[in-house]
């Protein structure tokens, strides 16, 4: 990976490493509990939400490869308003996970700008089966005015090389 | 029947009255085991799209049931398909799964091979025996055979000639290929390469169920009308049984395509660009070839596992039958090389809005499958499928039943072939 090697250590200061730990948590509890609609909550409206292809993970051009998520804000809005709809099939009756992070490292590229790597293991139970989705998170933190962070860009970047098993990414990774 | 083989009247016709398939050729590991030896020896199958080893030295190894292989471009510009296997015992010569390379050397006891085949270098020869020889033990080739850039192999030693095999789906493998107007198409970076809980001819029907989409994806239909699609016409086409398996779905759709109905978020310029584009293909084919490739959407199986998906996207889909009741489905992106970056954006997000394991439509398909294969048990309960739906129409339409009907006929009359190795060749029906 190109960019690990520009990466450096993370340096950011005690109190805002926890902060962005606690709001790393607050996400995947939100995710968990299914509560879509308050997730969107901590989203820019520019946000893109991100899986690349588990054969090109340092995809970076969403434009020209072809992702598994390339969500723009309007559609991670599409696709939590057709989670929260009986009609996606896929998830109903709706999978059970646990977004388990850690490693979390965090960078401050310019002022009150953050990107924050960390690890995931994201267990999902469903109809008899169980899978766990590996990799690293990268979140993209802005500081809103109201002094809040958002999330304006959330990638999950998966150590698996292929889908095989879990087969669909059909609940939020 | 005195020589019957147990593989007969598992489907079962009473033309324009029934059509029922028995539900244990979903279950029944003997089935599969015959479809192995029977269409996925003697069928010609799909190995991989000449774009994705363009430069010599490129290779991709690929795993097409049960066999590891590699195609790559030799040093020469020459395309080639190996089966990925050390001629001395056995180890894979190659364990990338794309990359490019002048030799493949055998991590075992380093026999190295030219990327056209010939083996080259044997450590320690002058201990093998006298008749051993280097031109005796190059890498062994498939029989493969490439149609415009897409490139299939066969296990079989009798198969007709790929063209013949592929003779009543042609012209809609043009209409695909002849998107671009040079006829240079590529496979794009980054595959969807997942797995379903399901039989691989369940996904088969799937891929070619026009009569589901009301009911499975009426999320993905509301998600386009709320990004401005007017979707009043609805889909409207025919189902279409094409003869030697192959089948497909030929209908209007409301999606955006890049080569012909323009997404309601495209700029002017593209737009302009797409009706270009589409008057030159009417200069270059006639209308109603152009109308074929631009304003149709296609559902195509060329059979046994290959789908072309031309619809808010262009897909190329193989099912690989793992086992009985899983199926890794491999999935690519498929574009005119050189095309505008507007239209590329469009082509990718029309493909991720729909397809692949993190689509808004095919997990719901995966359910569907899953749920049929669930539904099955083993079959101690119902015992056949009713595939009826359109029989007795003079023109079934995409809701209809008849494209699989034309699955079935030749998946019954290849397994139920006395001879295994002729099953698929010898004489096939529409
Ligand atoms: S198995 Fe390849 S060199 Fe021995
Ligand atoms: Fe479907």
């Amino acid at each position: 990976m190109t960019e690990m090697a520009t990466r450096g250590p993370a340096l950011a200061d005690l109190e805002t490493t926890h902060e962005i730990q606690a709001l790393l948590n607050y996400e995947a509890e939100l995710l968990d509990g299914w509560q879509l609609t308050e997730w969107l909550t901590l989203l820019t409206e520019d946000c893109c939400y991100l899986v690349p292809a588990t054969d090109a993970p340092d995809s970076e051009s969403p434009q020209q490869a072809v992702f598994i998520i390339s969500d723009t804000y309007a559609q991670i809005c599409g696709r939590v308003e057709r989670l929260e709809s009986a009609m996606a099939f896929v998830e109903r009756p709706r999978s059970r996970t646990r977004h388990l992070i850690t490693n979390v490292r965090v960078h401050e590229p310019v002022p009150n700008e953050y990107k924050v790597y960390s690890n995931f293991a994201v267990y999902r139970s469903r109809r008899g089966v169980s899978h766990v989705f590996v990799g690293e998170y990268r979140h993209l933190l802005v500081r809103s005015s109201d002094g809040s962070l958002r999330i304006s860009e959330r990638r999950a970047t998966l150590d698996a090389e292929e889908l095989r098993p879990q087969g669909k990414v059909s609940f939020i990774l | 029947m005195s020589d019957s083989n147990g593989f007969e009247d598992l489907v079962v016709e009473t033309p324009g009255v029934d059509f029922r398939v028995h539900r244990s050729v979903f279950t029944d590991e003997r089935y599969l085991e015959r479809e192995k030896k029977t269409i996925f020896t003697n069928g010609w199958l799909y190995v991989g799209h000449a774009s994705e080893v363009r430069n010599p030295g490129d290779f991709i190894t690929r795993t097409i049931v049960g066999e590891r292989l590699i195609m790559c471009r030799d040093t020469g510009g020459e395309l080639r398909v190996f089966f990925n296997s050390c001629r001395h015992r056995g180890a894979l010569v190659c364990r990338e799964p794309s990359g490019n390379t002048a030799r493949f050397r055998c991590l075992y006891h380093a026999w190295t091979y030219r990327n056209s085949g010939e083996l080259v270098a044997v450590a320690e020869r002058a201990s093998f025996p006298e008749g051993f020889s280097l031109e005796d033990n190059g890498l062994e080739s498939p029989r493969f055979e490439v149609y415009r850039d897409f490139v299939f192999l066969t296990f079989g030693a009798d198969a007709s000639p790929l063209q013949d095999y592929l003779a009543p789906v042609l012209p809609y493998l043009d209409s695909i290929v002849d998107q671009s107007l040079t006829g240079d198409m590529e496979v794009l970076m980054g595959s969807h390469l997942y797995r379903m809980g399901g039989n691989w001819k369940l996904i088969v029907e799937n891929s070619l169920d026009g009569y589901h989409g009301f009911a499975v994806h009426q999320t993905y239909f509301k998600y386009l009308a709320g990004r401005g699609y007017d979707l009043d016409g609805g889909l409207e086409g025919v189902g279409l049984s094409l003869g030697n398996g192959h089948a497909m779905l030929r209908y209007k759709a409301p999606f955006g395509r890049s080569v012909a109905r323009p997404w309601p978020a495209m700029s002017e310029q593209a737009r302009q660009r797409v009706e270009t584009i589409a008057s030159e293909l009417v200069d270059k084919h006639g209308e109603e070839k152009a109308d074929l490739i631009t304003k149709t959407s296609k559902n195509i199986l060329i059979y046994p596992n290959l789908l072309i998906i031309d619809a808010a996207s262009l897909q190329i889909r193989i099912l690989d039958p793992i086992a009985v009741d899983h199926t890794d489905v491999s999935a690519w992106c498929l574009a005119p090389v050189g095309e505008e970056e507007e239209l590329r954006q469009h082509r990718i997000q029309g493909y991720l809005e729909f397809l692949g394991p993190g689509g808004f439509a095919t997990p719901d398909d995966n359910e569907v499958i899953e749920a049929c294969q669930e539904g099955y048990g083993q079959v101690r309960g119902i015992e056949w499928s009713i595939v009826s739906k359109g029989m007795g129409k003079e023109v079934p339409s995409m809701t209809d039943e008849e494209q699989m009907r034309g699955f079935w006929r030749q998946w019954q009359h290849d397994v139920a072939g006395t001879n295994e190795a002729a099953a698929v060749t010898g004489g096939r029906q529409g």
